[in-house]
């Protein structure tokens, strides 16, 4: 009797929680078809709870590309308060025109204001990205890359996380709900003091919400292998060697301090996502090495 | 009256196509980012016809793996494609009436550009966390890679967007 009340009270909870984790459809019938299975509550009640999930999953989803644009500025801008820029103009152009480069071929190729990118000053080895294409990688990072197509695989990994709204995911579903009424309710009048304090709490909270789990937490090992899958077939599009994603995640896993900052903290470990890749790269043919590639990435990101 | 019964499947289909067409071509989408992109083809890298602004609505006349095919409304009616993340099927209200605001507050269809999370709010966020440092992302949203040079960098690199024809052609 007590472990039926507990279950009734624990699964609004859960069905929460998997709302928050994968797409919003798919994390609704596993709601509902986990309800139904611990035979606590009908097949009815189950329906009707993933509907509710729906509705709740529906928020990240309902953000517009012009508001997911000015969270991710604030995103980026917290970034920016932790690391410094590392203000190298050749390198930094050579990653926004591999990096946009990716993009355009991507899934997502048109976000409000576009993808780019920007190198942390910091041997940590770490990138972020933040919600609309504003995308981080590190020094440490960099280091970990013997080729573009190396490179190519971490920018396409953390465009998988732009392209899937892996951040806009991490905001509580209350908040959102709150803050898509009040923008409906306040209308095309200029905001009044209030409205705008209250919008903009939300807002702060929104972005710590981002920012704690880009930063501290990281993301679940789902959304990590769909970010890792995303990169393979990226790669692929564009004739890169998707077997660099691998070449690279071998090489941090070497260097990477085990329980250090960073990466180590906020991702599974290289060799997990090294043995999830193995079935999507078994069948992936290795294009032939270019020379002219690997020349210029050498000139561009040789002293990284 | 095996030739009968066919020319009347035939007919059916051909009455659906019509139907089909006249439905999409009666369909209207906004554009939801600051510039979208109208290409000459349904690809990453296709020649650039058009911008468009945020707002601005386009006539969808066909849908081709992840690509629209666009006419532009107003000006030159120029026809092209367009990747659906461009586009919304709400339709974008920029500056609006308080009847269009009423009706955007209960209407899916209608999406306030410019409300909730906007300028506004970023500027009061800003005041309230005064050590961030927005000029750095300024800067870093400034960088802006031409289609020529991207070109340029695949055809060095020995790059080439694979599987990328689309329609078969």
């Amino acid at each position: 009797m007590a472990n039926k009340k507990t279950s009734r009270l624990l699964l609004p909870w859960l069905l929460f929680l998997l709302a928050g984790i994968g797409g919003c459809e798919t994390a609704a019938n596993v709601g509902a078809s986990l309800a139904a299975s611990t035979g606590v509550i009908s097949y009815d009640t189950a329906q009707s709870l993933a509907k509710a999930s729906v509705t709740m999953a529906k928020a990240f989803t309902d953000i517009t590309p012009e508001q997911e644009y000015y969270i991710g500025r604030a995103v980026a801008a917290t970034v920016l308060s932790r690391y410094r820029p590392h203000e190298a103009g050749r390198q930094t152009l050579y990653l926004n025109t591999l990096g946009q480069t990716l993009a355009t071929a991507s899934a997502r190729p048109q976000t409000f204001g576009g993808y780019h990118f920007l190198i942390l000053d910091t041997d940590e080895i770490n990138a972020f990205a933040a919600p609309g294409g504003l995308i981080f990688v590190s020094r440490g990072l960099l280091r970990c890359c013997r080729s573009e197509d190396a490179v190519a695989a971490v920018l396409a990994h953390e465009i998988g996380h732009v392209q899937q709204k892996h951040g806009l995911q991490a905001i509580q579903k209350g908040r959102l709900t709150e803050a898509l009424t009040a923008v409906a309710a306040a209308g095309a009048k200029e905001m009044g003091g209030p409205d705008l304090a209250r919008l903009t709490t939300l807002f702060e909270e929104s972005i710590k919400d981002v920012t704690a789990t880009l930063i501290n937490n990281g993301y679940s090992r789902e959304l990590e292998r769909e970010a890792d899958t995303v990169a393979v077939t990226l790669l692929q599009r564009l004739g890169y060697d998707p077997h660099a994603l691998a070449d690279m995640l071998a090489v941090m896993e070497q260097r990477l301090p085990p329980g250090g900052p960073g990466f180590a903290r906020t991702h599974p470990a290289p060799s997990e996502r090294l043995a999830s890749l193995e079935g999507a790269l078994a069948a992936a043919a290795r294009p032939a090495a270019n020379r002219a590639r690997q020349q210029r990435f050498q000139s561009a990101l040789g002293g990284v | 009256m095996k030739k009968g019964l066919s020319a009347t499947v035939i007919g059916l289909i051909a009455f659906c196509v019509m139907v089909a067409t006249a439905v999409a071509a009666a369909r209207m989408m906004s554009v939801t980012v600051r510039e979208g992109v109208m290409r000459a083809t349904p690809m990453p890298f296709g020649p650039i016809v058009a911008t468009f602004a945020h707002g601005d609505r386009v006539a969808v006349e066909g849908e081709s793996g992840g690509w629209l095919k666009v006419r532009q409304l107003e000006g030159k009616q120029s026809r092209g494609w367009m990747h659906v993340s461009a586009l919304t099927s709400r339709r974008v209200v920029l500056r609006s009436g308080e009847g269009e605001v009423a009706a955007a507050a209960s209407d899916e269809e209608l999406a306030l550009a410019g409300k909730g999370f906007n300028r506004q709010v970023e500027a009061s966020f800003k005041t309230r966390n005064s050590q961030l440092d927005y000029g750095a992302v300024d800067r870093m949203e400034k960088i802006d890679i031409r289609l020529a040079r991207m070109e340029q960098f695949l055809r060095e690199g020995g790059l080439t967007v694979q599987g990328g024809a689309v329609d078969g052609k």
